[in-house]
């Protein structure tokens, strides 16, 4: 009897599935969600009212936003465009933030506390030029704040009370570029420092009230500067001259300009070129020079001497006053794996008022960025703490001699992504550990069933709510049944390497990346692209995974690059190499060794290819093959596709035996004049195509499935600037599919009075693309499918049942395939970011188009729709076979969002992963935010609902069970006294 | 004359193979040309089931019996089986004129029941034509798309000639004798029966369950390997 009753419970248990659906208590249960902010660049510090602490920032990825001081939580935080770069931040009257963006022609007030915008202002731009932001602190003109902003060549006084601006004063005709505005205290006569041409120092002396040039004097200095300027008190700035080799302090009291030349070889022996940093240091700068940090102080009259000198990796915040005219600023170095972080008194050097060490880990690189602030203790000393940037974007908040908080920042600039497999579960481990008892999990079933069946008291919406979050182990590190637990391996811009957890998003491991050789040129290189290297599944399965991350030393594409092997399961890199060629192009090939290696071909700038892994092994499979690799390069400026042949080994050049030398084959060259490429696409390399056929009502169509086909898209040269820039008869669009085998082209198409961007996704046998029709003032979608026409005369059912066909022999390219297509266009009604197309296991689940919106959220939207077949009145057999009736636009269903109530602010890309289950696919999308789910496209057909209700299913068998065993033993009764009878 | 329950065990079990082999490789010719589906499939084992379950509870009601008799004396008369005779007759009892006697009237007696026979085994053949007229009225009622009951109604005109053409020996076993010619009323019978397995083959292709066509034998085919391979794309920046 017992068991009966756990043989069906047990295989229940085994059979624990979660899948996706989404109800309002759904959310957050497969999928999540992280915000950041990315690589601090300005930080202003908050701290007048004592009760919230909070600092300001701005970032390289555009992000102003206001985070807390004690956790390190974004209170607020406002994404701007990707061409809205902030060039600068300051606070105003105490209550606004105030940005400014896009090369000094946008001005923006925050409010502080909320993130609320008060006011935005465009300003005059006439050219792109450096731009500089002001805000004077206790500058008052008629009730009204001023800020100074200057840009464009055009100086701004703006009202911070309401962004109105106040003056403005044109200096495009002189080619005046301002480069500090400094304020006299007391005063309302504003000083504007400035160069012409890099050689004419200009000091504009103006009224802030009515912005008339009260003074004006210039001076040529005949060696010119540099641009580099640290300005050390309220009447002098130091500047380098353009040899980098002299220190100029240009004085201007009283409106008079003077220059002081101090040669930096008198300050240091055997001096190169010096660099000024950008700390801002009171009667103070800090030079670079030899590889060292040099303090040098400012006198009086312009007198220069050196005070300090520190090693060269030595980061430092501006100065900040303290106590009584002092003025104190923070340093932090390195010391192996400790970081020490000192502040000194900018006019005793020697006075450290503060000296802390901290341990730091190795994977976050150098000190970037220090930012410094004080406050004071309940003692009425000084506190400090420093916020710092390191060389792996993170940000961490230093104070009293801890990291009080960490945020990796890097995650906001994340550049490839994929994914791999979680280590298998080992024995021991069993699924018990999660559920606890026997008796939680049945109280936790009966729970449910409370909840399914409208019981539920408030509190037990509560529990179930706790426990479906909790549930079926989701965030173990280990293989699951479904593949539904994996790591999404993220490379980012800071050339870190990021394992995230597919269950709740957390940092399985990181790893910086650096290169093994040390050498002076390439310590830190970037990390251009991800590949799975080694997935060991059939033999080798002792081995664990590994991928390979491409890096270059420098941003130079004929710079030499570096390849890192990095263990999946550990994080650890197993080895890195300097490889000595440069790196244009990587190829993975179909191949594996029999350690499960990937081969791959990495293609230099000379137009050689080199095989890696370097062993004999590989070098035999690919010799093998020989002959039928091919590689083709997309030349967009020229507008020319060539495709190359693999000719022979370059051992005549090289005693490299994994050098190959290659052969152009095919070219196809785009009229310059009439079009130019602005995008190419090919399919996905891993994508598991199920079938081959497409049964058309009574029709069999053949798909033509080729991984050798490129989707090529051309516009007008003149429309390839902004939508709407063109009338529709200057502009249209061509799309083209391209074998890349034979350069072949094998369909074109072409779109009249239509421009880009193009976002295109290709799978299977489909291409779809979504661009502007300028004619009908509205964003389109088109689709072409193509299909074998050669293969059509398959048809004999005699035929096929006996095998006597060639539809799974090996084609090749060059056998001339005969394909037509099929195509049909939509309007859609809004803009779109990225494409993306769900991928599963085995290719048989329906496939939905991932579309990620202006709005920044992915909405999918079913293949169904975008269907060249629909038309506007199916007949009754397409409707059996789910053929939508034709309308002109696609629809846009709220439900869809499988984003939800989130937001992937500044959403660059979407990455889709097959689960085990082949119902199920992961999506990872990546922008500044991160944000993973998975989706059932077919619904999950393969395996029973989160909902399901096992305690009623138990109850029901245990019922059934009872009655069976009840009513036999009554029989048994009725049929003995029937036989005594 | 005893009877043991384990006696008939093998020959119930041989029964049962009996029914089960033939409805197998029956079957199995449809199951690879079916493009099932998992209601399908399901409804197929359920019917299947139901089956299995009715000839098990003929066969255990036969079990029954013979398990409720430990033991039985025959009382029948074997008088007429003179080498089983082994008590000498009484004097004056002369069994050949007896057997003379009644001769005339039994051979009449078995004509008549010959007759009866033949007419009754005519009209077991015919049975399956009712069965199919209603078959086919409730296909007709049942429609051509499919859903569970048009389904439910075609596996079960598929499985009732199946089931009549496996025990065709025993329905007719009744009326089995040697004056009876019993070949033509089972030829009838089991033509009609293939009748009725036509018209369930018919319905099942006009739901579109079986693989007629092309492309029920091209969809499971992946696509055609690649001989060459290329990659490449724009140059890295």
């Amino acid at each position: 009897m017992g068991i009966r009753v756990f043989l069906p419970l047990l295989l229940f248990l085994s059979s624990a599935i979660v899948s996706f659906s989404l109800y309002e208590d759904q959310a957050g249960i497969t999928d999540w969600h992280q915000r950041y902010i990315g690589k601090v660049k300005h930080a202003v510090f908050h701290t007048q009212k004592t009760g919230r602490k909070r600092v300001i920032v701005s970032t390289e990825e555009n992000v102003v936003a206001s985070l807390d001081l004690r956790h390190g939580e974004i209170f607020w935080r406002h994404v701007l465009g990707t061409k809205d770069a902030i060039d600068g931040v300051g606070i105003a009257l105490g209550k606004y933030v105030i940005t400014l963006s896009s090369e000094g022609s946008t001005l923006r007030a925050w409010n502080l506390p909320d993130g609320q915008m008060v006011w935005e202002t465009s300003l005059h731009t006439a050219k792109p030029s450096k731009s500089l932001l002001s805000v004077p602190i206790n500058l008052k003109v008629d009730k009204d704040y001023p800020i100074i902003v200057f840009g464009g060549g055009y100086l701004h006084a703006v009202s911070a009370i309401d962004g109105e601006v106040l003056w403005e004063k044109d200096f495009t005709a002189e080619g005046f570029e301002v480069q500090r505005v400094l304020q006299p205290p007391g005063s309302s006569i504003i000083s504007v420092l400035g160069f012409i041409n890099l050689s004419e120092a200009v000091v504009y002396q103006i009224d802030s009230k009515s912005g008339e040039v009260v003074a004006q004097k210039s001076r040529v200095f005949p060696g010119g500067f540099s641009g580099e300027i640290s300005s050390v008190s309220s009447d002098k700035v130091v500047v380098l001259d353009s040899t980098r080799s002299i220190l100029v302090t240009i004085g201007f009291v009283d409106g008079d300009i003077s220059f002081q030349k101090t040669p930096i070889s008198d300050l240091v022996e055997n001096s190169g070129k010096a660099e000024i940093l950008s700390p801002l240091l009171s009667n103070m700068l800090a030079v670079k020079v030899n590889k060292r940090t040099i303090f040098v102080k400012v006198g009086g009259e312009g007198k220069l001497e050196v005070v300090d000198s520190l090693s060269d990796e030595t980061a430092m915040s501006d100065s900040l006053p303290v106590a009584d005219d002092q003025e104190a600023f923070a340093s932090v170095h390195h010391e192996g794996s400790k970081i020490h972080l000192m502040v000194k008194l900018v006019n005793e050097l020697d006075n450290v008022l503060l000296r802390e060490t901290i341990q730091m880990d190795q994977q976050r690189g150098r000190v970037h960025k220090v930012f410094m602030n004080n406050y004071i203790r309940t003692d009425r000393s000084n506190g400090f703490r420093a916020l710092i940037v390191m060389e792996d974007h993170s940000l961490l908040l230093l104070q009293q001699g801890a990291i009080v908080w960490s945020r990796e920042e890097a995650l906001a600039s994340v550049t490839d992504v994929t994914t791999a497999e979680l280590p298998v579960e080992k024995d021991g481990v069993s699924v018990a550990k999660v559920e606890h008892t026997l008796f939680e999990w049945l109280k936790g079933h009966v729970l449910k069933l409370k909840g399914s069946l409208l019981l539920a008291s408030p509190e037990d919406v509560v529990a179930i709510q706790d426990l479906r979050v909790k549930s079926s182990g989701k965030n173990k590190l280990t293989r699951d049944h479904n593949g539904f637990r994996k790591l999404i391996l993220a490379l980012t811009r800071a050339g870190k390497l990021f394992a995230l957890h597919t269950g709740d998003g957390r940092i399985v491991w990181s790893m910086l990346l650096n290169s093994h050789s040390k050498s002076q040129t390439c310590e830190r290189p970037n990390g251009i692209s991800l590949y799975q290297w080694q997935v060991p599944h059939h033999h080798a399965m002792d081995k664990n995974p590994s991928v390979l991350v491409v890096g270059r030393c420098e941003s130079d594409s004929s710079a030499p690059g570096v390849l890192s092997f990095v263990d999946v399961y550990t994080g650890k890199e197993i080895s890195s190499s300097d490889i000595g060629h440069s790196v244009v192009q990587v190829m993975p090939l179909p191949y594996t060794d029999s350690t499960e290696q990937r081969l791959h071909l990495i293609a230099d700038t000379v137009g050689h290819v080199h095989l890696y892994p370097k062993t004999s092994e590989a070098l035999s499979i690919f010799q093998r093959e020989f002959q039928n690799v091919y590689w083709y390069t997309v030349e967009a400026d020229e507008g020319i596709i060539r495709g190359h042949v693999m000719k022979s080994s370059c051992s005549g050049e090289t005693a490299d035996e994994y050098c190959f030398t290659t052969r152009e084959l095919w070219t196809v060259v785009f009229p310059s004049e009439s079009e130019k490429i602005i995008s190419t696409l090919t399919r996905k390399s891993n994508e598991v195509v199920h079938t081959q056929a497409k049964v058309n009502t009574e029709d069999l169509l053949y798909k033509y499935v080729s991984r050798n086909l490129m989707f090529v898209a051309t516009v007008s040269p003149k429309g390839a600037g902004e939508i709407g820039s063109v009338t529709p008869e200057e502009s249209s669009l061509v799309v083209y599919l391209i074998d890349t085998i034979t350069g072949r082209i094998l369909h074109r198409l072409s779109h009249q009075g239509c421009q880009g961007p193009v976002h295109a996704v290709f799978s299977e046998n489909w291409v779809v693309y979504h661009y502007f029709n300028l004619r009908a003032h509205k964003y389109e979608f088109t689709v072409v499918e193509i299909y074998d026409q050669s293969r059509a005369e398959n048809k004999n059912v005699w035929k096929l049942i006996l095998g006597k066909h060639n539809l799974t022999a090996p084609i090749t390219s060059y056998s001339r395939p005969e394909v037509f297509t099929k195509s049909q266009s939509y309007f859609f009604a809004q803009s779109v970011k990225t494409i993306a197309v769900t991928s599963t296991a085995k290719g048989i689940t329906s496939k939905h188009l991932l579309i990620g919106t202006i709005g920044d959220q992915i909405l999918a939207l079913d293949k169904r729709f975008v269907d060249p077949r629909r038309t506007l009145n199916p007949s009754q057999a397409e409707k059996e076979e789910g053929i939508i009736p034709l309308t002109d636009s696609l629809p846009i269903i709220p439900q869809s969002y499988v984003t939800h109530s989130h937001k992937v602010e500044g959403l660059r890309g979407i990455v889709t992963a097959p689960s085990k289950l082949e119902s199920t696919t992961h999506v990872f999308a990546y922008g500044v935010d991160l944000f993973y789910t998975r989706l059932a496209p077919s619904k999950t057909y393969d395996s029973l609902t989160d909902d399901f209700s096992y305690a009623l299913l138990l109850i029901t068998i245990v019922a059934l069970v009872a009655a069976i065993y009840i009513t036999w033993v009554l029989s048994e009764k009725k049929e003995l006294s029937e036989k005594w009878r | 004359m005893i009877k043991g329950p384990l006696k008939q065990f093998p020959a119930l079990l041989k029964s049962l193979t009996r029914k089960g082999d033939p409805d197998k490789s029956d079957l199995g010719l449809f199951f690879p040309n079916l493009s099932l589906s998992l209601s399908l499939s399901l409804s197929l084992s359920l019917s299947l089931a139901f089956s299995i379950e009715e000839l098990k509870a003929m066969d255990k009601g036969k079990a029954v019996m013979g398990t409720g008799r430990r033991w039985a004396v025959e009382f029948s008369d074997q008088s007429t089986v003179p080498s089983s005779r082994d008590i000498l007759d009484p004097p004056g009892f002369s069994r050949a004129s007896q057997e003379q006697d009644d001769s005339a009237n039994s051979r009449q007696k078995k004509d008549a029941e010959a007759n009866w026979k033949l007419q009754k085994a005519w009209e077991v053949a015919q049975s399956p034509f009712k069965n199919l007229m209603m078959m086919g009225f409730m296909m007709w009622m049942a429609g051509n798309t499919v859903h569970l009951f048009s389904i439910g109604i075609t596996f079960s005109a598929l499985w009732q000639p199946i089931s009549a053409l496996q025990s065709v020996g025993k329905i007719f076993e009744p009326f089995k004798d040697n004056k009876v010619e019993l070949l033509m009323p089972k030829l009838v019978f089991l033509a009609l029966n293939l009748g009725g397995l036509a018209l369930g083959v018919w319905k099942l292709n006009t739901l579109g369950l079986l693989p007629t066509h092309a492309s029920d034998w091209v969809s499971s085919l992946p696509p055609p390997q690649e001989v060459e391979h290329s990659g490449g794309g724009f140059v890295f920046h």
